[in-house]
């Protein structure tokens, strides 16, 4: 599955880094919310995906039974999500109160 | 518990947050004494780090490599002090200065947040903690550029915006990346770990990825446009903030993980980053000297000097970077300083424009004397801290046989008094211009410029001690073994 992910990263950031290049604000503003994608995307699967494997100590016992998932990558994406929304949601105003004309002369 | 490792970044973000939610003579008092309680601190935890070494902070006690913590090293610990002391000079002019508007956009707290974040960047000893500390001051500055009207600032800064997320997206890619090969984000650990890999395509991959966003931070010579294209839109007290710290967090986070994490790494890099080296400071100087407005022509000296500072990197020597470690101090001193003496002009003469400047040394001779003394400081004129820092820098290229490096940093550096002569002979000797507003004394306006001159003498006067403590920094970054036992607990 993780090759599955490995691509899907790949797409999304060839895609972002083709709107990034185009000289339009929406176009731009997609692709950095695009790149942020394919880069939260990438630390998520870092240490592989896998399923029934929560990291969850049971009742009782005192580590996780084995194997379990790293859970550091999913708090890692976690805090950049939430990093990443707010830098987009600045980047997203700043982009559309900007006047396209003067843009354009930039 | 070291606590007086976070102190400065937990005073900086307390004030800043006391600063949102007052009016606006409450905003200006609390960024300047929130700078201050930032100096003090920064300044106590220099003088622990420089008695006892290095220093290390579990947060929540949570020992490495469970947890975050925070590690003053000798060269973490005076870029702490750099930022307290910048940060202070600047806040009183930005107190000063910013218009009651551009105070509602709440630049105050936004400047004190830039603060917090720029030495959570400083002190970081995990490399996601980096990254974090990265966006916190990321988002700071935009918001400082932004503050205010006219939409030349929002074209600046759309401008810086898109390298910077660039720069923070590349890193948070190679965090990712270097995590999955080492299992750690703890530096020195995830050094250790590399150190045994050997060559490997995916860990150059990492470095290529990690160089390229901190130099996008730097404004080195590829990737530098952005700086003297978004700077100049800000006022200058503001540029003055940014020009002594922003490049410098990303010229420190080169230093630290290419030392720390990648040192095997920089037997291809090195030759990269001294080509990088020269062509920064060649296109940085020669931008200057076309500038014919202040703003803009020191913003174009910040790229110049940046290639200064990554010689040392380049070059890998202890005493190479002992000299990046004293220039970057020197530096970020000498540049604010030059910065906020642009700002008082613009306030005195309501332009920055050189051809529209004059007599300034005749209607203010104060001024003229500290912004002399500053430009003298950076032209590297004895024995002001410019010359220790460039003679340092050109010794340890000539101990290297870096012949190129040699000759491109001391031509660069007589271009660098040139362009320090063209705002003297334009802006402070010639006539007076007929429409120049009457002239008008405020000591306090000088106030923060003579602290930054002060201390630019000083730490020329006195650079024995300063270049000693600065190859004590060069030498625990050549050897972290001090930094990995303050840290303790690690897989490495």
């Amino acid at each position: 599955m993780s090759g599955w992910f490995g691509l899907l990263v790949g797409i999304l950031a060839a895609a972002a880094t083709r709107l990034l290049l185009r000289n339009s604000a929406a176009g731009r503003a997609l692709g950095v919310v695009l790149i942020g994608l394919a880069l939260n995307l990438l630390v998520f699967t870092m240490t592989g995906v896998a399923t029934d494997r929560a990291p969850l100590v049971e009742v009782g016992a005192s580590a996780p039974r084995e194997p379990f998932s790293d859970p550091l990558p999913q708090a890692l994406v976690l805090t950049a999500i939430v990093i990443g929304f707010a830098l987009q949601a600045f980047a997203l105003v700043l982009l559309v109160r900007s006047d396209p004309d003067e843009e354009a002369e930039a | 518990m070291n606590t007086i490792v976070i102190a400065p970044v937990l005073a900086a973000l307390a004030a800043g947050t006391v600063a949102l939610i007052g009016g606006a003579r409450l905003q200006r008092g609390v960024l300047v004494v929130g700078a201050l309680l930032h100096f003090g601190f920064a300044a106590a935890l220099f003088s622990q780090v420089a008695q006892h070494g290095v220093l290390a902070l579990h947060v929540g006690g949570w020992v490495a490599p469970l947890g975050i913590a925070l590690v003053a090293d000798s060269f973490a610990a005076v870029m702490v002090l750099l930022c307290g002391l910048l940060g202070f000079a600047t806040s009183m002019q930005i107190a000063r200065a910013t218009p009651e508007d551009d105070l509602r956009s709440g630049v105050p707290a936004m400047t004190l947040f830039l603060l917090a974040g720029v030495d959570a960047a400083f002190l970081a000893a995990d490399l996601f903690h980096l990254y974090v500390a990265f966006e916190v001051l990321l988002l700071a500055s935009f918001t400082l550029l932004v503050a205010g009207k006219g939409a030349a600032r929002r074209t600046a800064a759309i401008r810086s915006l898109m390298p910077g997320v660039l720069s923070s997206m590349l890193l948070l890619g190679g965090v990712g990346l270097l995590y999955g090969m080492t299992g750690t984000l703890f530096m020195p650990d995830a050094g250790a770990i590399l150190a045994e890999r050997g060559n490997d395509p995916a860990v150059r991959a990492v470095a290529g990825l990690l160089a390229l966003a901190f130099a996008l931070k730097a404004a080195v010579f590829p990737v530098y446009a952005w700086l003297p294209t978004s700077y100049p839109a800000a006022p200058s007290e503001i540029v003055a903030l940014f020009a002594g710290l922003l490049t410098k967090v990303g010229v420190y986070a080169l230093v630290r993980v290419f030392t720390l994490v990648l040192p095997n790494e920089m037997s291809w890099l090195g030759p990269i980053v001294l080509g990088i080296a020269c062509l920064t400071m060649v296109i940085g100087v020669l931008g200057a000297l076309a500038q014919w407005e202040m703003r803009g022509l020191l913003s174009f000296h910040v790229v110049s000097q940046v290639g200064y500072l990554v010689i040392g990197l380049g070059l890998g020597t202890k005493a190479a970077l002992a000299a990046t470690v004293y220039y970057l101090f020197h530096n970020s001193v000498a540049k604010t300083g030059l910065l906020l003496a642009t700002g008082v002009v613009e306030s005195r003469r309501g332009t920055g424009a050189l051809k529209r400047l004059g007599g300034l040394a005749g209607t203010d001779p104060w001024l003229a004397g500290l912004f002399l003394v500053a430009a003298f400081a950076l032209a590297g004129i004895p024995p002001l801290s410019g010359f220790w820092a460039k003679l340092l820098v050109l010794r340890s290229a000539l101990d290297d046989h870096a012949w190129i490096v040699l000759a491109v940093a001391a031509s660069v550096g007589a271009l660098t008094l040139l362009s320090m002569a063209k705002i003297w002979t334009n802006a402070f000797w010639g006539s007076v211009p007929a429409d120049a507003p009457a002239p008008r004394r405020s000591v306090l306006e000088l106030a923060p410029l003579a602290m930054l001159v002060a201390v630019a003498v000083a730490l020329g006067l006195f650079a024995g001690p300063a270049i000693e403590f600065a190859e004590r920094a060069a030498a625990e970054l050549l050897d972290p073994s001090g930094y990995r036992a303050a840290l303790g607990g690690g897989r490495g």
